[in-house]
């Protein structure tokens, strides 16, 4: 009797299977319709599309406007948003804002935010007035009127010396140096006339100091003029501190005699 | 190594980094034209190894602190070496006028502004100092001054310190 019941109850779950099967094919095939109706559709589209995508992207608009969408989420900032918001506001009801003359002009100038506005104004006026060239090289140099560059400058290389040959030229390893140990001609040294001149000065090279060795090396090829302290430091971007960690006392002639340049001149 | 040359050619050079030479700079004016030469200076004594340090004083207080070291003007009034006439000079608007054209000048040499020197000073190792009684009398309080000076001290304190140096007067 158990068995038979079991049986029975197997067989309906069998055929509550099977329905839900037939559901399945059901959708399965019409799925099936839609897929064979839209094809052709779908087909065409892409046919009659691909022509012009194809001519957009030859002629750039597609990156551009990929550059576009990049750039507009910043400027739909909540902030920016309502910063135009209010100057659209302003520029609705032009005759509800009171009118300024020159002497109100000289006041609203004064006013930090006046100020800002100005700058900005000013740098969309650089930017609008570039030419095709880039930006146009200034007539007279505007006076930096005290105020703290944002950036170190790099500083320019001094004047090649015109050092006359010394009198008492000291011979050794091959080469001739100043008595002073500057190597006379840049073009002798090679890395091995460095390992010796750092031993003989007694300064352990390292990687670091390989570095700046070659930035100096380099700077000199590039200018014509042995780099001094200063220029190094902020050059090669090892700074000052560490310059003088590295090459100790006196950072631009050690590294000048190690480097095989002429001595630097200038004192800052 | 026993024929390494310029040791001994070194040592008889003036400029020889000597370990025990040092000197001490008082600064004692605030002028554009009457600070940059102890800042050069010392900077100078660095680039040979000499070991360097600085006592700021009086109107020199206004060197290294950050609200006036952007803002030090050339003194065209009373310096016999001006190029300005007495009577313009007292004019107003000319000192800042001289001044402008002054550090155009010094950035066509690319000289560094006071700020960057100061900072190339400490950098190289040089102390920098404050004067106790100076701070005083300008109320200035040490937050006020540029991060590179070293403390604040009294002339006494930095007689101690520069012991043996070679004492230069600004």
């Amino acid at each position: 009797m158990q068995r038979t019941d079991s049986q029975e109850g197997l067989f309906d779950r069998l055929d509550a299977l099977e329905a839900r099967l037939d559901t399945v094919v059901f959708h399965h095939q019409a799925l099936d319709e839609l897929i064979r109706e839209l094809t052709p559709v779908l087909r065409h589209v892409m046919a009659t599309a691909s022509g012009p995508l194809q001519d957009w992207e030859s002629r750039g608009w597609l990156t551009q406007a990929q550059t576009l969408g990049g750039a507009l989420p910043g400027l739909l900032a909540p902030d920016v948003v309502a910063r135009l918001v209010e100057a659209l506001d302003v520029l609705r009801t032009p005759h509800q804002t009171p009118p300024v003359g020159p002497l109100g002009l000289m006041r609203a100038a004064s006013e930090p935010d006046v100020q800002q506005g100005l700058g900005v104004a000013v740098a969309l006026l650089r930017i609008l007035g570039r030419g095709p060239d880039g930006p146009t090289a200034l007539a007279v140099r505007p006076p930096s009127a005290g105020m703290p560059s944002p950036h170190p400058p790099s500083p320019r290389p001094a004047a090649a010396p015109v050092t006359p040959p010394p009198s008492d030229p000291v011979q050794w390893e091959g080469r001739t140096f100043t008595p002073e140990g500057f190597l006379l001609d840049a073009t002798t040294w090679d890395e091995d006339l460095a390992r010796r001149m750092a031993q003989g000065l007694g300064i352990p090279l390292s990687e670091a100091h390989w570095e700046v060795v070659r930035w100096a090396r380099a700077d000199f090829a590039a200018t014509g003029a042995s780099p001094n302290v200063r220029r190094v430091a902020v050059g090669s971007g090892v700074g000052t501190r560490r310059l003088y960690e590295l090459f100790p006392q006196t950072p631009g002639k050690t590294l000048a005699r190690i480097a095989g340049l002429p001595k630097p001149v200038g004192c800052v | 190594m026993s024929d390494f040359p310029f040791n001994q050619a070194a040592a008889a050079a003036p400029t020889r980094p000597q370990e025990g030479r040092r000197i001490a700079l008082v600064c004692s004016k605030g002028g554009l034209d009457e600070c940059y030469p102890v800042l050069i200076m010392a900077n100078a004594a660095r680039m040979t190894g000499i070991g360097c340090s600085v006592f700021f004083t009086f109107w020199g207080l206004d060197v290294i602190t950050e609200s006036r070291c952007d803002h030090l003007h050339v003194n065209f009034i009373g310096n016999p070496s001006s190029p300005m006439p007495y009577m313009l000079a007292g004019l107003p608007g000319m000192e800042a006028l001289g001044t402008s054209f002054m550090k155009q000048r010094m950035e066509a040499l690319d000289i560094p502004s006071v700020r960057e020197m100061v900072r190339l000073l400490a950098e190289s190792g040089c102390e920098l100092y404050g004067c106790e009684l100076a701070m005083r009398m300008f109320d200035r309080k040490a937050e006020d001054l540029l991060p590179e000076v070293r403390e604040v001290i009294t002339a006494t304190d930095f007689f101690e310190k520069t012991h043996g140096a070679d004492i230069i007067f600004v």
